[in-house]
């Protein structure tokens, strides 16, 4: 069952790659938020319950509701609909995606095996903190790169689900990490950034050089 | 002692956010300094004692916090007039938002020095991203909100990288290990770990770090926000903050000494050296702004304190010492470009030239900054570089070594262009606002001074406290 899992996050890594409106990168946000929540259940089964509780609440009320929520608020507020001149073509990216994912999976292989390793986790984290970072480079609008930023962000949640449950503190780290980054990128700045560049399009963002 | 620190550095900071009065705003700003000075004044009484489990008080820490008390209690100082200056905007909140972020900034990063376990050691140094983003956005211009924007994003990513980078070194230890993420015993455990998920988590922490420590590859948002922050806050940023993101890759990387993986570990600290120092090279002689110039040659003194730790040997010691004086001496800098900018009312260098003419107390300050920055002798960081570069040739770099040299040569050379330009030629270009003379207050030139006095007094005749809490 958790394969199936990984294999569906990795499916919305491919989905990513060609969507063109924001509201639909959106709602990609909302199910990788469910379908970690559905890892986490399935790999922390055995941890202590109110631990685990956090955890859970954490993906279903940060990773699949408030991010997405406000995300959603600031496209609705900067009448933010496409992604206006994608710098590579969907289909590009759609094939540098799956070559992320395929060559993830084959150096897997070559890597040592660790007891504390799942090599299915370790692959489909491997992949999306990748595509993650290949979409902030290819993407122009801030508020896509901060679809792209949790997408990393969700990769390393995934990777500190690897170990199961015998590494609890790691997993509250990633925990704790959501939290900070959702204060860093949308409580506090995003809505300032969208007052500035009307659109959110990053390229109004280049005021600073030498 | 350091939980009490932590409530009052919380109730000061979340007071000074609340508070609108600005006369308050400055009482309780004292507050913060005298707390500062208290936990610095304990570290020093109790060397090696273990607090709260997560936190020691070691030589490299004590050494650290010293450095950051100093430096934040002259940067308070120039903070209070500096915020004085209209903006048109509502100065009181501002106010109470400044102070309330240095607060923040400088628990956070007291911590993270303090701190002997890798998770509280990066959930503090991520704590600082919040309070200096907060600080760098201060005048909510068009400018400020892209540095933080870039600011805020890159080490966003940078935090990721390093909590990836966790997650490889508990995969590279051994069952039964994984509990103990002290840097302690992740050093006793070091040569039991798997060598590539260290190697793996070697160059993710790197790389994570390397947005504080403004190395390459992620230097850039740093040079952004030291340029757009406010003089004070860059004076911060540009010393104690990247001190503290090398005190946190520093701990790391001495669990790589103790490991197999040693020789890979200093090759991949010697090549981001190199290349940081050429990225440096090649930026300061196009940098046409005074606030980046030192952005960039804070990159290049990072550059060649990793020479120093890469090498290993003597060069560990003076790579820290190093970066201590270079927090000293950037910061006496910085703060004195908010003197500059009274004058001319710009940080373009084309519209900037014959000081001499409106502030000869701020002459001498250059001058004295230009030599320091330059590692001229009597500069304390000529000392520490000629030590690192002896360090290089114990170990037989001399081609590496030859080319750090010339490197430095390039920089010293358009370091040098700019600061005589600024001293003594014409402006090239009339700015907007004619320059104006000024007075410069004797406590802020005392301060710059006292910095600057440090820096050369560290190299000079480095005092044997000092070297024992190096060793």
């Amino acid at each position: 069952m958790n394969t199936i899992l990984l294999i569906a996050f990795m499916i919305t890594l491919l989905y990513f790659a060609v969507a063109n409106r924001m509201m639909t990168c959106v709602s990609i946000l909302v199910m990788q938020g469910l379908l970690i929540c559905g890892v986490a259940i399935l790999s922390l089964h055995e941890m202590n319950w109110l631990n685990l509780g956090v955890i859970l609440l954490e993906t279903l009320i940060v990773k699949a509701t408030l991010m997405p929520f406000f995300i959603r608020r600031v496209i609705i507020k900067n009448k933010i609909t496409r992604e206006t001149e994608p710098s590579v073509a969907n289909s590009v990216s759609l094939a540098v995606v799956s070559a992320i994912v395929v060559l993830t999976y084959l150096a897997s292989h070559f890597m040592p095996q660790s007891e504390t390793l799942n090599i299915t986790y370790f692959v489909t984290a491997l992949s999306a903190i990748l595509s993650g970072l290949y979409f902030v480079a290819t993407r122009r609008k801030v508020i896509t790169h901060v679809i792209c930023y949790v997408i990393v962000e969700n990769g390393a949640f995934i990777l500190s689900l690897a170990g199961g449950g015998e590494m609890p503190a790691m997993v509250n780290l990633g925990v704790l990490l959501d939290v900070l980054v959702s204060v860093f990128l949308l409580a506090i700045f995003i809505n300032k950034v969208g007052d500035v560049t009307g659109d959110g399009d990053v390229s109004g963002l280049t005021t600073l050089k030498d | 002692m350091i939980l009490i620190y932590l409530i009052a550095a919380l109730i000061i900071g979340t007071i000074q956010f609340v508070i609108r009065n600005r006369r308050m705003t400055h009482i309780v700003a004292t507050m913060t300094i005298a707390l500062q000075w208290m936990l610095t004044a304990y570290a020093t009484f109790n060397r090696d004692e273990i607090d709260l489990t997560f936190f020691k008080y070691d030589g490299l820490a004590i050494l650290m916090l010293w450095a950051l008390t100093i430096i934040s209690t002259v940067v308070m100082l120039h903070s209070t007039r500096y915020i004085e200056t209209p903006l048109h905007l509502d100065l009181n909140r501002m106010t109470a938002q400044y102070y309330g972020a240095m607060q923040f900034l400088i628990m956070a990063l007291s911590a993270a020095c303090l701190s002997n376990h890798i998770a509280m050691t990066w959930i503090f140094v991520e704590i600082t991203t919040l309070s200096a983003s907060a600080l760098i956005f201060y005048r909510r211009g068009k400018g400020e909100i892209e540095a933080t924007w870039k600011y805020v994003f890159a080490c966003s990513i940078s935090l990721v990288f390093v909590y990836v980078g966790i997650l490889f070194l508990t995969i590279a230890m051994q069952p039964g290990m994984q509990e103990s993420l002290d840097f302690a015993s992740l050093e006793k455990n070091a040569s039991a770990m798997d060598q590539f998920w260290l190697k793996m988590a070697m160059i993710f922490i790197f790389v994570g770090y390397s947005a504080k420590m403004s190395l390459v590859p992620m230097f850039t948002a740093g040079i952004d926000a030291k340029d757009e922050a406010p003089t004070p806050a860059a004076a911060m940023l540009s010393s104690v903050l990247m001190n503290t993101g090398f005190v946190a890759f520093y701990r790391f990387y001495r669990v790589i000494l103790c490991s197999g993986a040693y020789e890979w570990g200093r090759g991949v600290v010697l090549a981001v050296a190199l290349i940081s120092l050429f990225v440096a090279a090649v930026y300061l002689i196009r940098v046409h702004n005074v606030k980046r110039l030192f952005a960039y040659s804070s990159v290049e003194h990072m550059a060649v304190a990793m020479l120093g730790l890469a090498a290993g040997g003597v060069g560990v010691v003076y790579c820290i010492l190093h970066v201590v004086i270079h927090s000293f001496v950037k910061s006496s800098i910085f703060l004195h470009i908010s003197n500059l900018y009274r004058v001319y009312g710009t940080k373009q260098l084309s519209n900037i030239g014959r000081y001499m003419r409106y502030s000869w107390t701020g002459t001498i300050i250059v001058i004295l900054a230009t030599i320091s920055i330059t590692a001229m002798p009597p500069s304390g960081l000529f000392f520490t570089e000629l030590m690192i570069f002896k360090s290089m040739i114990d170990v037989h770099w001399w081609v590496w070594m030859v080319l750090a040299m010339l490197l430095l040569t390039v920089i010293v050379w358009a370091i040098s262009r700019d600061m005589f330009a600024l001293i003594f030629q014409k402006e090239e270009e009339p700015a907007a606002t004619a320059p104006k003379k000024i007075h410069m207050p004797a406590l802020e030139m005392a301060g710059q001074l006292l910095l600057l006095f440090i820096a050369i007094w560290l190299g000079i005749h480095t005092p044997s406290y000092v070297l024992d809490l190096l060793s």
